[in-house]
């Protein structure tokens, strides 16, 4: 019961630092229809987008535009020497990780309000799917992508090169969950049930779930500072 | 003392045997059929597969021991294995992709197979670049065996992935169940042991090299505080 | 034609595999100057 409340706790104060700076939130959204913006130039100007390379297209913004969140997380945290007094206080790591990975979520889940839209305008003359239909793959990734993403991001946040170590490091293994993703999302996107979709969803589910568990069970490694 | 020396016997055996392999390959082991002399890279390239995964298992059980016991021993175990794994998978896609091309006319196609060592070789060839971007030793160590174990577990969820994914491709592959030649396998045998005993002396020789930089390293240290 | 891709194999895997064990005995090599250079210091300071 009190793990549940430290974790409410911080969660707390990481958005309200969030919404009083606001700087993650829109540098990630304006980041990603940044990019949207040029692979659609990209892509050909008045070419239409089939449901499989829209796909690819969202995930890769998404994904791009996510990284610079994760990275400012423990960014803050170490600048400070926050991080020193967080292990201090009583709290485990396993609940700072938890909160952690739930500020990732809620950052990636926020800036896809505004990615998706912005996706359906650009490219969306081709697909006949609402967006709503996304929603369970969207959820899954931001899952799996914010638990991996905390883990790692509290590594690379611990050299000297943040910015350049984390999408290193992070992209090589969210690799499966991404190209599940973008089948799914295709398959979505061109108006197939749910249940067709398990094939992918399913390892999907699986790759949270053990993502979850390793980072949790290897988190206080990485935020330990020796 | 008797470390250098056993890593010498090992690597004496290989020097022998490897020529013995290379010999049985080319006089030896009959022509197949229908690849034709390409098919003889294979006895080099999956031995060399093999000593890769091999490589990448001990980097993650060495993970978990450093984890556990904190001695140097194990990153120096991990830190040999994880660069003996990346030099070989290397030369595992390297040659792939030379016997896929006049075999399914490709360099390259996105079978289980071949994606899990080329993500296998990103994950790995990361964990390098993460160790070489941090100078305090405890904390390299550290966040290297975090890597080492969470890119190892990503293996099984790649490969499951990957076959799942690329069913949205045509696949050039068929799991091509190709009966082989008593004398074929005999010559695999050979190179196979080869392979592994050359293995044990690089892995042994690398570890023991860096057991005496860091332990150089010390004494350089201890020199310039006194 | 085919012979190329064989040819080109196994000098890919005999060259990476050499070299690799050749940077690393130069490595090696590197070490074993740097420690009599800094035996020698020490028996410098010793006297």
């Amino acid at each position: 019961m009190s793990s549940l409340r430290q974790i409410k706790f911080l969660l707390g104060k990481d958005l309200r630092i969030e919404l009083r700076k606001k700087e993650s939130l829109i540098s990630m959204a304006f980041f990603g229809a940044l990019i949207l913006v040029m692979l659609n130039i990209a892509s050909g100007i008045g070419k239409q987008i089939d449901a499989e390379s829209g796909a690819g297209i969202l995930w890769v913004a998404i994904i791009f535009s996510s990284v610079l969140g994760l990275g400012r997380v423990f960014a803050r945290e170490k600048e400070n020497g926050c991080v020193a007094a967080l292990l201090l206080s009583p709290i485990t790591p396993g609940e700072i990780f938890a909160a952690k990975a739930m500020v990732n979520f809620t950052l990636m889940s926020l800036s896809e309000l505004v990615l998706v839209p912005v996706f359906y305008v650009l490219f969306g003359a081709q697909l006949t799917a609402a967006p709503l239909a996304l929603l369970p793959i969207l959820l899954l990734v931001n899952l799996g992508f914010s638990t991996t993403g905390t883990l790692i991001s509290a590594i690379s946040a611990g050299t000297r090169r943040n910015e350049v170590l984390l999408p290193i490091l992070l992209f090589p293994l969210i690799l499966p969950l991404t190209a599940l993703a973008v089948k799914a999302t295709a398959g979505a996107m061109a108006a197939k049930p749910l249940t067709e979709l398990l094939d992918q969803l399913e390892p999907m589910v699986a790759f949270c779930v053990i993502f979850t568990a390793a980072g949790y069970l290897l988190f206080p490694f990485a935020i330990r500072e020796d | 003392m008797s470390v250098l020396n056993r890593s010498a016997l090992f690597s004496g055996l290989a020097a022998l045997l490897l020529p013995v392999a290379i010999g049985m390959v080319f006089f030896y082991a009959p022509m197949e059929k229908t690849m034709g002399s390409v098919q003889k890279i294979f006895y080099f390239h999956l031995p060399l597969a093999f000593s890769a995964f091999l490589s990448f298992f001990v980097a993650c059980v060495s993970g978990i021991m450093y984890l556990r016991r904190r001695q140097r021993v194990w990153d120096a175990r991990l830190a040999a294995s994880v660069e003996i794994g990346v030099v070989m998978t290397t030369l595992v896609l390297i040659t792939g992709s030379l016997w896929g091309k006049p075999i399914w006319n490709t360099y390259w196609t996105w079978d289980p197979r071949l994606t899990t060592s080329l993500i296998l070789w990103f994950i790995f060839a990361s964990c390098l670049i993460l160790r070489s971007a941090i100078d305090e030793e405890g904390k390299r160590a550290t966040f290297s065996a975090v890597m080492a174990i969470v890119g190892f577990i990503d293996v099984p969820i790649v490969f499951l992935s990957a076959r799942i994914w690329r069913s949205i491709h045509p696949t050039v592959i068929r799991s091509n169940s190709v009966g082989l030649e008593s004398s074929m396998i005999v010559t695999l045998l050979v190179c196979m042991t080869a392979m592994l005993i050359f293995w044990v002396g690089l892995y042994k020789f690398r570890v023991s090299l860096y057991l005496q930089e860091a332990k150089v390293n010390d004494l350089q240290i201890d020199g310039t505080k006194s | 034609m085919k012979e190329t891709y064989l040819v080109i194999a196994y000098m890919a895997i005999w060259i990476g595999l050499s070299g690799y064990v050749v940077a690393l005995a130069q490595r090696q090599r590197k070490l074993s100057l740097k420690i009599e250079v800094l035996n020698k210091r020490l028996k410098v300071e010793e006297d």
